[in-house]
């Protein structure tokens, strides 16, 4: 079940039903979609805190205009109300026409930040000044398309529990050129953090037969790695013998090369009988974590799903996804 | 019989030669017709040759074949001036360029200068041999091959030099049914290039040609092109994007192979079925992302999209 | 309020250097007014705050800016001996505008400022209103608005002269439409009173009149008013702009009669009849502080609002603060009073005790040669042509008691004032009445624009003389002595003296023989005319008939509607402006409809990725799902010929195919769903 962000971030009883149906407005005005041009329908415009202000100045400015019945002090209140007016235009067209692409969500364990990356483009050749990108309780990044066409955003996301973690809907927001209004837009990017379960050290190793290896021990022979000398022996191939030492007049030698057979290790299920769903995952996020630092090979068997042994970053993200997604339906996107 | 009938005559007959590679046989036609060189990239044995062969003989154009190893000079490929003692003067002896398809058999096996000076007269369809300039007869193609395995003792080109090359091609070992006919009829003491018929005359190789410069392009279509060029300069997996002659090269082949399939206007099926062949060499991957050309293209092909969102 | 983006962040360098450039630009105009330490608090805090930016100093602590803020003031009122006058709030304005720069952390801290910054520019304008510092004050505005636009401009930590532009450019758009608001805006009368400026008090000439006051006005080169005549400008001699009449002599010094002095009937002007072609002029007046107005004689105002005295000069009811236009009509043939009444006989004749007895010797000697009492007149004049009397702007100072004698036996050398003064003293004295008129005499007729620019150097007194049967007649006895100041004006008259603005030497008055300085100086003052009259001379009464003119009638509905228009014509073509380069081009009608397929595709479970060509998705859609075979790969070949094919690209033919294309997207086969 994807955890809402945006529906979590404390807001008291009151303004809940409100803030609900205003969500619900949002998704019928501003639908999920992976990139999301922005156009009148997307774009809020309001007075900011410096407008009202702004005001303030400008009512100043039209009693002393009129207390001392100086038509440029009038002029001056007219302009610049109507710099306001044509600010509106400016903030407006600041936003207009960027287009987000979600790029990517990094997956991240519980209590940590997940990064988001998006990409920034604008439609045409005009500039976007001081855009403000920020998800609720999210980092938040300042960028301009000043001299650019595009540019990528990576933003911060503290996740929750494991699964699929929903950041919400990202704030875009402007004040550019004057600060007196605030223009912005909610977008649901349908992007979504994978959450792995919380990786939690225990003793008991994984599978019926402990965290034993059950791989060989070093095995010599094959011919990956260099080893050293023995002297020949019949049977060695002649590939093997160390001929620019014969060159020099020594005893025939062989060259010795050594593989380490892999150890494979089984994150098994079934080797925490009794113990809660959550807790026995986080006990196999944890063996996934700590064999592969050892660099010793391990599969996965859940009920349902079977990963074969291996090592490496690719293998372990399939490992831990799988162990994040268990039970949660969705496959990865 | 219309060209396009030919065409695909020409592909059914090299087909005989080269089993199971049907879709090669036509990106290497279609490069021919765009007036374009060949790069063909593989490991021996996989029917480089074959394919280069037979390709001269259905379009019944002179063939010759050069094995580049280390030692090659830049005159045995160009020709060198002799002193003749009966007529005291210099004769100019040819070297084997002059022909109209020329087979470059393990072109990275030479060194950089006589690959730079094939790589010069492919650019521009003549030699200049001490001091006199000679055109190559026309139509003129390289085909050159090259084994990707870069052993010691081998020189891979450049990559300001494999955009001279308008496709580049990989083989690939053949299917196992294909491979099963050819191992069938290995016993057959004729090559089987040796009596492939000659399907298109040079009359025809240039009309298809100027038919295929006819292909209508449409703005959407450039549209798409450009937004795929724009992406490959503008990423940062990218550390060389496509240049304006590769867009250029794109388009054309896009064009013949339109014709190709009998369409009067390029649609973007025909851009995406020539792009691996046309902008994977020419693409060069920065340096931390893992993935070769080929990983580019699909990257281009999988993330520009075909209409504007 | 949701936070601030730029909150928490630093100013940016650019909008910093572009804040204190705007502060100095605010302050320069004030500069004269301003005691010199208001201008080191300036220097002060813009170097501190530069240092501060470099790191080599830090921001003042708590204690520090209340004890700047606290000495500021004391300061002020130590400076000005009040808090409460228009100056002394200008400079604490200023002082707390120099003060902010101090606290400038935060953005937060840049908009006050800034908006500080507007309000200055506005304080500015109740100084001046001239075209020259009204350009100045836009490009103020036009600096303060760079300010707060660098300001959202993260990460610009070089100056950049560019930025200047977009503010500008918004202005340029704002300016139109503050133009609607300008003349459609309804003017009110003011709320409240407001403090007023104090010691660049009252000017031009002064209800009291003492030897020696109108020659020290003639130092200046202020312009006083313009004149615009309807018809021909009368000639020069003729251009006595009467302002007040004196009628009271008192210690010395002429005085005007107060308002209560005068009895019931004498309260309105005797009723006379116009004689001869009126003129018909606008006069164009700057600020006085005063009450009376200039006119020529027997005039009546063309509108509401100005008064007639009984001794036939305007008046406004309220002292004219700002600049005030009116129009008037004078018909100078006009005999003034033609019957006098007996108080206005006895206080026109009435001189003080015991004073001047040898004018009164002199006065009494004349008389007696004379007929008549214009005959009289006639002797004075040639008594001051006989006698060595010089017009000379620096008069030897008279002693207060019987400085008439002094004037007329000793010194002899006085200014306009003082012949007027020595003439009406030797017509009371003689028992014909007179009395004292000043006002200004010519003035400078610009051939750019024909107006009659009357400077303060214009100044003049003269004398009334009340004839049997002529009524008041005028005489101005500096007439007599030099011919040159009524013909020719001041300059001329003192050319041998070489006193003519003295103390001005960069008046380009001074220049006026230098032809383009004052051809220069002429077209300026022509373009200031038509400024005044037009825009900063703008009030509810042109506001009525500019309105009436235009509309025919001003009823509310009409008055929103022009606002609303004219806002909706200037804004929309800025919109369009400003968006054209950033919507994104629209996509071809039948890419949308190809997008519509897809749509409806994906409802069916079959979603194009991204880069999947139309042909390729169609193919696809048909194997998923072969039940929409057919049907997909007909409307992606028809796509696929409207989109990229070449033939058939005239308009009638494209828009068939397109009406087939969305018909066949609409006959969607109905069993089709599989999934």
């Amino acid at each position: 079940m994807p955890v809402n962000a945006a529906e979590t971030t404390g807001r008291d009883a009151a303004s809940g039903r409100f803030s609900r149906q205003f969500s619900r407005w949002l998704v019928r005005r501003i639908p999920p979609a992976r990139s999301i041009t922005l156009d009148q329908r997307r774009i809020f415009i309001f007075p900011s805190l410096p407008g009202f202000f702004f005001f303030v100045l400008l009512l100043l400015i039209l009693l002393t205009a009129i207390n001392y019945q100086n038509n440029m002090a009038y002029a001056v209140a007219f302009l610049l109300a109507t710099l306001f007016v044509v600010s509106i235009l400016h903030t407006y067209a600041n936003l207009a026409g960027l287009t987000l692409h979600a790029l990517s969500a990094t997956p991240a364990f519980p209590g940590q930040r997940s990064e988001f990356r998006l990409r920034l483009q604008r439609s045409g050749k005009a500039a976007h000044y001081a855009l403000r990108l920020s998800w609720p309780q999210g980092s938040d990044s300042l960028v301009s398309l000043a001299d650019r066409d595009s540019c990528e955003v990576s933003l911060y996301v503290p996740v929750g529990n494991r699964g699929w973690h929903n950041p919400g809907r990202l704030l875009l927001e402007s004040r550019y050129p004057l600060g007196l209004l605030r223009c912005w837009t909610w977008l649901d990017l349908d992007l979504q953090a994978l959450v792995y379960p919380r990786p939690l050290a225990t003793a008991a190793p994984p599978g019926g037969d402990g965290g034993r290896p059950e791989g060989n021990a070093v095995e010599t022979a094959g011919s990956d790695d260099f080893h050293g000398f023995r002297s020949y022996r019949p049977g060695d191939s002649l590939r093997q013998v160390h001929w620019k030492a014969v060159a020099r007049g020594h005893s025939l030698q062989s060259k010795v090369y050594a593989a380490y057979a892999s150890r494979t290790a089984w994150l098994d299920w079934d080797a925490f009988p009794g113990i809660a769903t959550e807790q026995r995952l986080s006990y196999l996020c944890y063996w996934a974590l700590a064999l592969e630092r050892r660099g010793e090979d391990y599969g996965l068997s859940l009920p349902g799903v079977d990963i074969a042994p291996a090592s490496g970053e690719a293998h372990q993200g399939r490992i831990l996804a799988a162990l994040a997604l268990y039970q949660h339906g969705a496959a990865a996107s | 019989m219309d060209t396009v009938g030919a065409i695909d005559d020409a592909v059914a007959e090299v087909g005989k030669a080269l089993l199971g590679k049907e879709a090669q046989i036509r990106l290497a036609l279609c490069c021919l017709l765009a007036r374009g060189h060949l790069l063909i990239e593989d490991l021996p044995g996989m029917g480089k040759t074959t394919l280069s062969h037979a390709l001269a003989a259905v379009l019944g154009l002179a063939y010759r074949r050069v094995q580049f190893t280390s030692d090659l000079l830049p005159a045995d490929i160009l020709g060198v001036s002799v002193y003749d003692r009966n007529d005291a003067s210099f004769t100019f002896h040819p070297g084997p360029i002059f022909t109209q398809v020329l087979l470059a058999d393990e072109i990275n096996r030479t060194t950089p200068r006589t690959q730079s000076a094939l790589l010069e007269a492919m650019a521009e369809g003549q030699v200049t041999v001490e001091g006199e300039t000679r055109r190559l007869p026309q139509p003129f193609f390289v085909i050159a091959t090259q084994n990707p395995i870069h052993q010691s003792g081998t020189y891979p080109l450049p990559e300001s030099q494999l955009d001279r090359f308008l496709m580049r091609l990989q083989l690939g070992y053949p299917d196992a049914q294909a491979e099963r006919q050819m191992l069938l009829s290995s016993g057959a003491q004729q090559t089987p290039e040796a009596v492939l018929r000659r399907c298109l005359s040079p009359g025809e190789l240039e009309s298809c040609r100027a038919a295929a410069a006819e292909v209508h392009v449409a703005d959407s279509l450039l549209d798409y092109l450009q937004r795929l060029v724009g992406f490959s300069r503008e990423r940062p997996e990218f550390a060389v994007g496509l240049s304006p002659r590769g867009a250029l090269a794109l388009l054309n082949c896009a064009r013949t192979w339109a014709f190709m399939n009998r369409r009067q206007h390029v649609v973007p099926e025909d851009l995406q079925a020539v792009l691996p062949a046309v902008a994977a060499h020419r693409l060069v991957p920065s340096g931390d992302y893992a993935g070769d050309g080929h990983a580019l293209v699909d990257l281009l092909q999988r993330s520009v999209d075909v209409i504007r969102p | 309020m949701k936070r601030d983006p730029a909150a928490g962040t630093l100013i940016p360098r650019n909008a910093l250097v572009w804040i204190i450039i705007s502060q100095f630009a605010l302050l320069a105009p004030h500069l004269l007014r301003l005691p010199l330490w208001l201008v080191l608090v300036y220097l002060g805090t813009a170097v501190w705050r530069l240092l501060v930016f470099q790191g080599r100093a830090s921001f003042p602590g708590r204690l520090v800016r209340a004890s700047l803020a606290l000495g500021g003031c004391v300061a002020v009122f130590l400076s000005y001996g009040n808090l409460l006058g228009l100056e002394p709030t200008v400079a604490l304005l200023l002082i707390a505008f120099a003060f902010k720069l101090l606290e400038l952390v935060k953005p937060k801290d840049a908009y006050v400022l800034l908006f500080l910054g507007y309000f200055i520019c506005v304080i500015g304008f109740l100084f001046s209103q001239d075209i020259l510092f009204v350009l100045y004050s836009l490009f103020t505005l036009v600096l303060v608005t760079t300010g707060l636009v660098a300001l959202h401009r993260p990460r610009e930590d070089r100056f950049r002269l560019g930025s200047l532009r977009l503010p500008a450019l918004m202005l340029a758009q704002a300016f139109p439409l503050m133009l609607v608001l300008f003349f459609l805006f309804p003017r009110i009368g003011p709320l409240w009173t407001v403090p007023v400026k104090s010691h660049a008090a009252k000017t031009g000439v002064s209800d009291f009149m003492r030897p020696g006051d109108i020659s020290e006005l003639s130092q200046s080169d202020d312009v006083a008013f313009r004149v615009q005549f309807d018809g021909d400008i009368p000639p020069k001699s003729e251009l006595y702009w009467r302002g007040l009449v004196f009628s009271v002599l008192e210690e010395g010094a002429w005085r005007s009669l107060r308002y209560n002095e005068l009895p019931g009937l004498e309260l309105r002007p005797p009723p006379v009849e116009p004689e001869g072609e009126p003129l018909e002029y606008t006069v164009l007046m700057l600020p006085t502080q005063q009450n009376w107005l200039y006119s020529l004689r027997y005039a009546q105002p063309a509108q509401r609002g100005i008064l007639s005295t009984a001794d036939y000069r305007l008046y406004s009811p309220v002292e004219i603060e700002e600049q005030l236009q009116y129009r008037v009509r004078s018909w100078p043939l006009t005999a003034l009073d033609p019957e006098l009444s007996d108080w206005r006989r006895e206080t026109e004749l009435t001189l003080p005790e015991q004073d001047n007895p040898a004018t009164r010797e002199l006065a009494q000697r004349l008389r007696s040669e004379a007929a008549d009492a214009s005959a009289y007149v006639d002797s004075v004049l040639q008594h001051f042509r006989d006698q060595p009397f010089v017009y000379t702007l620096q008069p030897p100072l008279l002693t207060a008691e019987n400085s008439m004698d002094q004037f007329l036996l000793q010194t002899r050398r006085g200014f306009c004032e003082h012949y007027a003064y020595a003439f009406v003293v030797m017509m009371r004295a003689a028992g014909v009445p007179a009395r004292v008129v000043a006002g200004y005499q010519g003035g400078e007729i610009n051939p750019v624009n024909r107006t009659v620019i009357v400077h303060q150097f214009d100044a003049h007194a003269w004398a009334e003389v009340w004839l049997e049967g002529r009524g008041w007649v005028r005489i101005d006895p500096t007439a007599a002595v030099s011919p040159d100041r009524i013909e020719l004006g001041l300059e001329e008259a003192v050319a041998a003296e070489g006193s003519f603005l003295a103390n001005s030497p960069l008046s380009p008055l001074r220049y006026r023989g230098v032809n383009w300085v004052n051809m220069l100086r002429l077209r300026y003052d022509a373009l200031t005319y038509r400024w005044q009259s037009w825009v900063t001379g703008f009030d509810g009464e042109e506001q009525y008939r500019l309105l009436q003119d235009l509309f025919g009638s001003i009823r509310a509905p009409v008055f929103a509607g022009a606002i609303l228009l004219s806002g909706l014509v200037v804004l929309i073509p800025v919109g369009w402006l400003l968006l054209q380069h950033r919507r994104p081009r629209p996509l071809p009608p039948e890419q949308r409809l190809f997008l519509e397929f897809c749509e409806q595709m994906r409802r069916q479970g079959i979603t194009r990725t991204t880069g999947e060509a139309p042909g390729s998705f169609g193919r696809r859609v048909a194997r998923e799902a072969p039940k929409l075979a057919g049907w997909a790969m007909e409307l992606t070949e028809a796509f696929e010929q409207l989109a990229y094919g070449g033939k058939s690209r005239d308009a009638a033919a494209y828009r068939q195919q397109l009406a087939g294309l969305r018909q066949r997207l609409r006959r969607v086969p109905q069993s089709g769903s599989e999934r």
